[in-house]
């Protein structure tokens, strides 16, 4: 019942007072613009463009400007110039102003002279120079400035930060400094050791768990032979059939035990695998 | 699961005390619960998952005995008094962008259980299945069911791989209880070279085919939708055909050209940008999670690690063996470049004070090394930090004791650290939301950190 009441409370407040900000509102929507309440108190708006409202030029500013609580604007990926902006110097309550990427240069940034309410301006990439900066040393509120891929240069930023010391403006990086990483050269594949059964140097008992790897076995022999790994507790599970002279390959980690033998299932080698990818040759 | 008792008690007493309220104090109370701050419209979740050491990233131990502070030296950062291990060089100058958070800790030392409380922040109990509809939401979840996006972007995206161990797929990325509507939709990052080690492709992906052509799409939509007709009549209403419709409608969004399909294209991102977040699955996830953001997804998350733990093997935080140069050469140099350029990257394009980027991760690494050269799963206290968002960066707020084994101040849970993000996004912890059958839960048990 409460929430009823209150209801009806804004919705009268709202039909008494404001149906020119309907109209300018449904121009926005018109526009692709979004417009929506903003957190910082009543009737105030936030009006957004960079998703839906790209298409927005100069002559659909007009219509913006005609609300006057807007606290936060966002004209970003928009096709509006300089000259547009002349709207903007009605709305007096900019606390956040987006421009970037736009062409808007150093003529349309005098059209913001007066909007001392200015806590943070974006300008990154649109074609301001320095001469920009001259008509925002007025703006004593202004917290966060952004001039990324501009031509404005360290003199016009030490300019400007003599006159509004609280000010931080972002650069950004000189992307001719970025270095990429180096590729690294794929490692030669290596052999791993093949252990003939029976032979001196004796394959660990079990398999250890480690790092995955891949191995490529390759039978040089005329027949078939038989692939095992031997698990982590010794005992062999088979994985599989390798035709002569043909090549299987199977995911395994480091450390691993794989037992060769005949079709007949009699040993006739092993392999142990390392850390890095590798071929496994079963000799003739 | 859901604790019935606790919410009903929590309804009775916020009823009772409404019907004490005049209107006038209903009125200022209404007042006092909106604040006036400025919210955070977009949050990128960057998890590290197996368990990042803390000891190896942004709690080194330089005073400890050696078996415990291992191999890496500490560095200092931008931030004076606040150091890094050495092999996060780039992020270390970042620090006056970061809150870290030195004293989280919890009781589950299993992937399972620890993904779960870190994604959703809630305990689980029982048994805790990937798709079950009984677990808690996902943060990435319900931060979108508060920030919704235009129509036809999607209200979540994770990105590249859904987490594994050993083939079992972990519960806690998914919408749980707030319906399949909400699942963040899972997107295969279309660039960079893969982690090393398993990664399971059996979880549907949304890989958004940049080729086809719009007449195409639009002529099959047209016969869908004919097709749609006549199964709707006979089907009905149901649920499921309802889930359906929203992907299909979702997907078709998508391809006929919504932000979304223009951001997922890195081709059109500048090379050197791309450079700079390292040509590699992690720089491109977070590089296309910054894209994503800009396209009007509120949230993201990025998974920075091989899908699958099978064991130990691949480039994952389950450093249970040759910790030292896993971490040294596979793991920390691209999570350092690919963090630090996305902080770069949205701090000059001024969407840094308006994204949260938030670090998660299983749980911290045992002090000692054991005889394989790796440091096992350790809850008892862990490191996580905070970016961007109304976040006020170089700080550090709890610590942990001298040999990083629990916390000496400032002890906090994974409730504590998702009560913050939901603060610094604008959502009140204390918030209800209601299941499918309409049953109320609190979202959080925590308790924001004084760092927003």
């Amino acid at each position: 019942m409460i929430r009823f009441l209150l209801f009806l409370v804004l919705i009268s407040n709202q039909a008494l007072g404001q149906t020119s900000d309907q109209h300018a509102i449904e121009s926005i929507k018109r526009n692709g613009g979004l417009v929506l309440p903003s957190p910082g108190g009543d009737n105030q708006w936030e009006v957004q463009f960079q998703l839906r409202g790209r298409n927005l030029s100069d002559a659909g500013l007009a219509d913006i400007a005609k609300l006057k609580n807007i606290i936060e604007l966002n004209l970003r990926d928009t096709k509006i110039t300089s000259d547009g902006l002349i709207h903007l110097k009605e709305l007096n309550k900019l606390t956040r102003l987006h421009l970037e990427r736009t062409n808007v240069d150093d003529k349309g940034i005098a059209y913001l002279k007066d909007l001392t309410k200015l806590q943070y301006l974006n300008l990154y990439k649109t074609r301001i120079t320095d001469k920009a900066l001259e008509h925002l040393t007025e703006l004593k509120n202004l917290r966060q400035l952004y001039i990324w891929q501009t031509d404005v240069t360290d003199i016009g930023i030490a300019y400007l930060k003599k006159r509004l010391p609280s000010l931080t403006i972002i650069k950004g990086i000189d992307l001719s400094t970025v270095i990429p990483i180096k590729k690294k050269e794929p490692k030669p594949e290596h052999d791993l050791k093949w252990l003939p059964n029976g032979g001196n140097e004796k394959p660990p008992e079990k398999s250890v768990t480690g790092e995955f790897t891949i191995i490529r076995f390759i039978n040089k022999r005329n027949k078939a032979v038989k692939l095992f790994w031997i698990d982590y507790s010794g005992k062999p599970k088979f994985y599989g059939m390798i035709n002569s002279e043909s090549e299987r390959r199977q995911n395994t980690y480091e450390d691993a035990v794989w037992m060769i033998t005949n079709e007949q299932e009699m040993p006739l080698g092993y392999f142990v695998t390392g850390r890095d990818f590798a071929r496994a040759i079963i000799p003739k | 699961m859901f604790s019935l008792k606790h919410t009903r008690r929590n309804f009775l007493r916020s009823s009772v005390g409404l019907a004490g309220l005049t209107l006038p104090t209903f009125f200022k109370a209404q007042a006092v619960s909106t604040p006036k701050r400025r919210k955070a419209k977009a949050c990128i979740v960057i998890y590290t998952w197996g368990g990042m050491s803390h000891y190896e990233s942004f709690d080194p131990k330089p005073e400890a005995p050696v078996d415990i502070r291992g191999e890496f030296k500490s560095i200092n950062t931008a931030t004076p008094g606040i150091q890094f291990s050495e092999h996060i060089p780039l992020l270390a100058k970042h620090s006056n962008k970061l809150a870290i958070v030195r004293s989280v800790h919890h009781s589950n030392g299993a992937h399972s259980g620890a993904v779960y409380l870190n994604l959703t922040g809630h305990q689980p109990e029982g048994q805790i299945k990937a798709k079950g509809r009984k677990n808690w939401p996902s943060i990435t979840s319900v931060i979108s069911h508060f920030h919704r996006p235009l129509a036809g972007i999607p209200n979540a995206i994770r990105m590249p791989y859904s987490m594994y161990d050993n083939g079992r797929q972990m519960a806690g990325e998914s919408a749980g209880w707030l319906g399949a509507k909400h699942d963040p939709i899972l997107m295969r990052t279309p660039a960079g070279e893969p982690y090393g080690g398993v990664n399971r492709y059996d979880d549907p992906a949304l890989n958004l085919k940049l080729n086809i052509d719009r007449q195409r799409i639009s002529e099959r939509l047209n016969l869908l939708e004919q097709l749609d007709h006549s199964l709707g009549q006979r089907l009905g209403n149901s649920t499921a055909y309802e889930k359906l419709d929203h992907y299909r409608q979702m997907a078709a969004d998508m391809l006929l050209g919504s932000p979304v399909r223009e951001a997922y294209d890195l081709e059109k991102e500048d090379h050197r940008i791309r450079n700079m977040y390292g040509n590699h699955i992690g720089g491109q996830s977070l590089l296309l999670a910054r894209r994503l953001v800009e396209a009007g997804v509120p949230v993201v998350q990025a998974v920075c690690s091989a899908g699958d733990l099978a064991g130990g093997g691949g480039d994952n935080w389950d450093t249970h063996r040759n910790h030292f140069p896993k971490m040294k050469n596979r793991l920390l140099p691209v999570f350092d470049r690919a963090v630090s350029a996305l902080l770069t990257d949205l701090e000059m394009r001024g969407m840094l004070d308006e994204t949260l980027v938030v670090f998660l991760t299983d749980f911290g690494r045992t002090p000692k090394v054991n005889a394989n050269g790796g440091r096992d799963h350790h809850p008892g206290v862990y490191s996580l930090a905070f970016a961007g968002g109304g976040i006020s960066g170089g700080q550090v707020y709890g610590a942990s004791d001298k040999k990083g084994i629990e916390p000496s101040s400032g002890d906090c849970t994974p409730a504590d650290i998702h009560a913050t993000v939901f603060k610094a996004m604008g959502i009140n912890p204390n918030a209800e939301l209601h299941d499918q059958l309409d049953r109320p839960y609190r979202i959080c048990d925590g308790k924001p950190l004084p760092i927003v």
